[in-house]
């Protein structure tokens, strides 16, 4: 005599079946760039550096920074709105805790179906948490720059360093051309090293 | 149960097992548990729970836009089995789990950064209806049905809420709260005057429920003094450390519930002298460690206003204790939402 017994998790909504990734550009030169910053304390430093060395790497045409404001929260309606109207292609994190993690790549998520490309910054302890976020979405070739944990207290010039270290590997992201591999960035040595998957293109160093 | 609710159809995946020994081995396996032994959600029972609310296993309780699911009516009637839940604990947990829901609440970064956990506290009549503990060891043990509840509260959010330690709970620490965190407000102890807690909130109903996201209660002494000053002082000197803004609970002992009383305040007027107590200076909480290096100076408050303390009364009434529990990291991200019970009607009907 068996017994039967019920599963206690639950299902997802729904999100998992409708999300498409936004075709990507040949080439950042021109385009606007919009830096969505969770909040997190480092977090706006650490994406304006990017943004900053990106900006002599390819042209961009402008750069608008908006701040979420809620850090455990999906960015609001008109935030998204408008990224929508004022970039082309969107800098997003940095996720270094369980709740903004998963809230910034679900973020990330939602500017890629509305057409935007979106690359993600986590930290490192993280990864598991947004890639397993990322592939029940749908999203099962989502890839992450992923800086050392912990990130908030890390200094300027840290952060610099990891920035000048994380920078192709976004433009590879964006620009379709991102290896089979999340782009983590060490602030020790600031070096970049793939932690999975094939050989990356582009400059980005593959130690795999 | 009748003959329509012994044939419902039941959506969850089924698993079988050669007996409940296994099966409860199986959901260990599978990670479906706090760690304590279950009782094995059987579809019969899972029946028995969902025959309490009325509505049908999909209706959605809750939605977690960040993790992208919802929590199910059967979801959750499947937990509170393995919790160990009785069918009549059905509306208070349902009530809480929508209540968790709530925009307001923040339930998927409260559930998996920081270290609180949903604190539930039931007031007006289905403290007693329901056999909720609102007096001796108020947080601890007993045979009341809080326990349960509140373990059934965890259970879903292991289970439905991205909750599970370590994988997507990634809090230092947590707190034994986290098993279980569930009281009542006493109804023989509240000064006179003072309206159940739900009433106090703007909730114009016999019961009600209110869930706010709290660290683990700090229990403060005083119970050498019937000066409202001193008692205040205290329970505020314990509030002051923390400075991340948020909403307090402050669980006043009946001892330092009767020097209130005494001393003819209100609720507003207890909030309002706690949050004035708990201002400290800049510089000294810089000095304590609690805040970091800053170049304005002043005064900061626990909270920014006394609407930011939510007063509970209860506990055991021989000494003079009362209990602060801290707020969520996240501050004001994560307020306390108040609800009714379903149907006060149904549990009428089921008290007789």
């Amino acid at each position: 005599m068996t017994i039967d017994m019920l599963d206690p998790t639950t299902l997802p909504m729904g999100l998992t079946s409708t999300f498409t990734r936004a075709p990507r550009p040949s080439s950042l030169r021109g385009l606007r760039l919009g830096v969505l910053d969770n909040g997190k304390p480092n977090s706006g430093a650490f994406l304006d550096a990017l943004a900053t060395m990106l900006q002599p790497r390819v042209g961009l045409g402008s750069v608008t920074t908006v701040r979420k404001p809620a850090i455990g929260r999906l960015a609001p309606p008109e935030l998204r709105e408008r990224l929508r109207d004022t970039a082309d292609i969107v800098l997003t994190g940095v996720g270094d805790c369980s709740g903004c993690a998963t809230c910034t790549v679900q973020d990330a998520l939602d500017l890629e179906a509305a057409g935007i490309p979106t690359a993600v910054v986590c930290t490192d302890e993280f990864l598991d948490l947004v890639r397993r976020h990322a592939v029940r979405a749908g999203a099962t070739d989502q890839r992450f720059v992923t800086l050392e944990h912990p990130f908030g207290s890390r200094s300027p010039e840290a952060l610099a360093s990891m920035a000048s270290s994380a920078r192709d590997g976004v433009i590879a992201w964006l620009t379709g051309e991102m290896p089979n591999a999340d782009v983590a960035v060490h602030a020790a040595s600031a070096e970049i090293q793939a932690r999975s998957g094939d050989a990356p293109g582009g400059e980005v160093t593959c130690l795999c | 149960m009748s003959d329509e609710w012994e044939s419902m159809e039941l959506l969850s995946r089924r698993l079988s097992a050669r007996d409940e020994d296994e099966a409860r081995r199986l959901a260990v396996a599978q990670g479906w548990t706090d760690g304590l032994p279950i009782v094995v959600p059987t579809p019969d029972r899972v029946r028995d729970m969902l025959a309490t609310d009325g509505r049908p296993g999909d209706h959605v309780l809750a939605r977690i836009p960040e993790q992208g699911v919802s929590v199910l009516l059967e979801q959750v009637a499947v937990n509170a089995v393995m919790a160990g839940c009785s069918p009549r604990d059905m509306p208070i947990l349902v009530a809480v789990v929508a209540a968790i829901g709530e925009e307001p609440f923040n339930l998927h970064a409260t559930t998996v950064s920081g270290a609180t956990a949903p604190l539930t506290v039931v007031s007006g009549d289905a403290v007693v209806v329901h056999n909720i503990n609102a007096g001796f060891s108020l947080f601890g043990p007993g045979p009341t049905a809080d326990g349960a509840i509140g373990r059934a509260v965890r259970l879903v959010l292991l289970n439905a809420c991205g909750g599970t330690p370590g994988v997507s709970d990634k809090s230092t620490f947590g707190h034994p709260g986290k098993f279980s965190y569930c009281i009542g407000e006493s109804t023989e102890h509240l000064p006179d005057g003072w309206a159940p807690l739900h009433r106090a909130r703007g909730l114009d109903a016999p019961s009600g429920i209110t869930v706010a996201s709290c660290d683990a209660p700090i229990q403060v002494r005083n119970d050498w003094s019937d000066d409202i000053k001193y008692v205040l002082a205290a329970v505020a000197d314990v509030m002051s450390g923390h400075t991340t803004g948020g909403t307090y609970v402050v669980v006043l002992g009946p001892r330092h519930a009767r020097v209130v009383e005494a001393a003819g305040l209100s609720r507003e007027d207890v909030a309002r002298e706690l949050h004035d107590r708990s201002a400290r200076s800049v510089e000294e909480l810089v000095e304590r460690g609690r805040i970091p290096a800053t170049t304005s100076d002043g005064m900061l408050h626990a909270v920014r206003s006394p609407d930011d303390i939510v007063l509970v009364v209860a506990g055991g009434h021989l000494y003079g204790y009362s209990a602060v529990l801290p707020p969520w990291v996240g501050g004001h991200e994560s307020r306390p939402v108040t609800a009714r019970l379903r149907d006060q009607n149904t549990l009428a009907e089921m008290t007789t």
